[in-house]
């Protein structure tokens, strides 16, 4: 047991090593979600300039920027690459030699995607988060934010990493079955992005459809993290939302490894 | 120039053919660009909807103003979606020899080998929602009005198109500038706010430096609020020839300086 699991934790530090290999080009994608959070922040403004309350969706406007910010960071640190890892090995052929190694293709790509997370919200998070906080405490008077929700809000995004991780094998295995991965992997990421709370917080959603979301996994993926660093979730709430969270994961694994057995009698391996 | 234009349908016709053999996986792309859009309106309507009105907008005229956007930016991405590639990888993987071994313009060629039929998946998407909200969108609607809408729609598509041929070309000194030119691009995104109100800062940019605003939210504006549209048509095609003559000077300066990866 120990000997597989160090086999796969090679994995974990080479998925590691790839984000710090690729730290500019990483800056370089979260100065553009950056730019994307400040403009977004400046809509809110504009909203609320025009707002008869000052709490739209039970947000005032310095909680607003927060989750902005927030649901900019968890979008960023959670969107690890595994959907991305298939269409190239699919592509360029790889997905022959991975095959025949006597390593899991599944778990591989699960420790990558650990490895990934972990660099992400070292390179990325932690400053950005810090940075984002601050000024939004001193500068707009947020208030509430307590050291242990932060310190929980870390779990929550490991969670919704290991969440991402399994949506992106599920969706990843269209590449053995269609070229168009391009519009598979954009049409994924913004579905799931807006039905996770990423863009706009669910609250905002109609009441039909907050009762539906409840019913899936997306709530736990971007909005639970962002809602716990708010401090919006109470200590039981926070546990049977990690426990459903855990349940999901786990789901959606089972899902992937029924899946994967029939996807895989699909590969068609270009050149050698 | 007249070589070029009796070579382009021949251009298609290939691009179309290739693209076909492959109809799922086009349709795949058209859904998810469709789908993408009709997305983005539900997030507008979910932001905008907290309050009733903001300013002079209502939500049936961000939602007419929405629809607009999509239509040039659709256009573009039709004909010119391949200078994506140039920004990406083009320059990286020295894919641009061929190109330049032919006797034609390179610019042209490296263009008009693509065709994107699955971007009339935005396109219809952007007609179907101008033609929902366009009766109860607050316009007064006239030949007028409707001639300031196609010709600003007309002038977008070269906006797009420019802006993606400056930022793509910086790939020349850069190597990849795709995420550059992403960045950029999506600022045409936020031209479906209430620009007016979002700061004068951020409308300046928007107005005068990547001027998406200026072409695309400008117009709908003043249909909106009833002042002369023709200005915006005026500055629409100002912006247009300046993006365009940019954006063809850096492609020029930089393709002289390029230099093969070899593959």
């Amino acid at each position: 047991m120990r000997r597989r699991l160090k086999k796969y934790l090679i994995f974990m530090r080479s998925g590691f090593q790839t984000v710090l290999a690729y730290r500019g080009m990483l800056l370089l994608w979260f100065i553009g979600a950056l730019v994307s959070a400040v403009l977004m922040g400046l809509v809110w403004w504009a909203i609320y300039s025009f707002s008869p309350q000052s709490m739209i969706a039970g947000y005032a406007f310095p909680q607003m920027l927060m989750y902005v910010i927030l649901s900019a960071v968890v979008g960023e640190v959670i969107y690890t690459d595994t959907m991305g890892s298939i269409t190239d090995d699919v592509r360029w052929g790889l997905i022959g030699m991975r095959l025949m190694k006597p390593i899991n293709y599944r778990v591989q790509l699960g420790f990558s995607a650990v490895g990934d997370f972990l660099a992400r919200i070292l390179l990325i998070g932690v400053p950005v988060l810090t940075a984002g906080t601050l000024i939004v405490v001193f500068g707009f008077g947020l208030g509430g934010i307590q050291w242990y929700n932060i310190l929980l809000f870390l779990p929550a995004c490991f969670l919704s990493a290991l969440m991402f991780d399994a949506f992106g094998f599920l969706f990843g295995q269209l590449a053995f079955r269609t070229q168009a991965m391009f519009g598979v992997a954009s049409m994924s990421q913004i579905v799931i992005s807006f039905l996770s709370g990423g863009v706009v917080p669910i609250s905002l959603f109609p009441a039909w459809a907050q009762t539906a979301l409840t019913y899936t996994p997306f709530p736990t993926l971007v909005s639970l993290p962002v809602r716990i660093f708010l401090g919006q979730v109470g200590w039981t709430e926070m546990l049977i939302a990690f426990a459903i969270s855990i349940a999901w994961i786990v789901g959606l694994n089972v899902i992937n490894h029924f899946a994967y057995k029939s996807s895989v009698k699909h590969v068609v391996v270009f050149g050698g | 120039m007249l070589k070029e234009l009796k070579l382009y349908p021949k251009y298609v016709s290939m691009s179309l053919r290739s693209g076909l053999s492959y109809k799922a996986d086009s349709f795949i792309m058209m859904i998810s660009f469709a789908v993408t859009e009709v997305i983005s309106l539900a997030t507008v309507y979910l932001i905008v909807g907290s309050v009733p009105q903001i300013g002079i907008w209502s939500f049936n005229a961000l939602a007419f103003l929405f629809g607009f956007i999509l239509v040039p930016k659709a256009i573009d991405h039709i004909f010119t979606d391949e200078l994506w590639i140039l920004a990406y990888w083009a320059i990286r993987r020295g894919e641009l020899d061929i190109y330049l071994t032919r006797p034609l313009n390179p610019l042209y060629q490296f263009v008009a080998k693509t065709f994107k039929w699955d971007g009339i998946g935005e396109f219809v998407v952007g007609i179907v929602i101008m033609c929902i909200f366009a009766p109860i969108s607050g316009i007064a609607w006239s030949f007028s009005s409707v001639t300031v809408l196609i010709l600003c729609g007309f002038f977008g598509i070269f906006g797009f198109t420019g802006i993606k041929l400056i930022f793509a070309s910086l790939a020349f000194w850069l190597k990849t500038s795709g995420i550059i030119l992403n960045t950029v691009y999506n600022l045409s995104g936020y031209a479906k706010y209430p620009l007016k109100y979002m700061g004068k800062a951020f409308m300046s940019i928007m107005f005068y430096v990547v001027p998406f605003g200026l072409m695309l939210y400008y117009p709908i504006e003043c249909l909106i609020t009833g002042a002369n549209a023709w200005w915006s048509v005026l500055w629409s095609s100002i912006a247009a020839v300046a993006l365009m003559t940019i954006g063809l000077t850096v492609w020029t300066i930089g393709i002289r300086r390029y230099d093969s990866s070899g593959n």
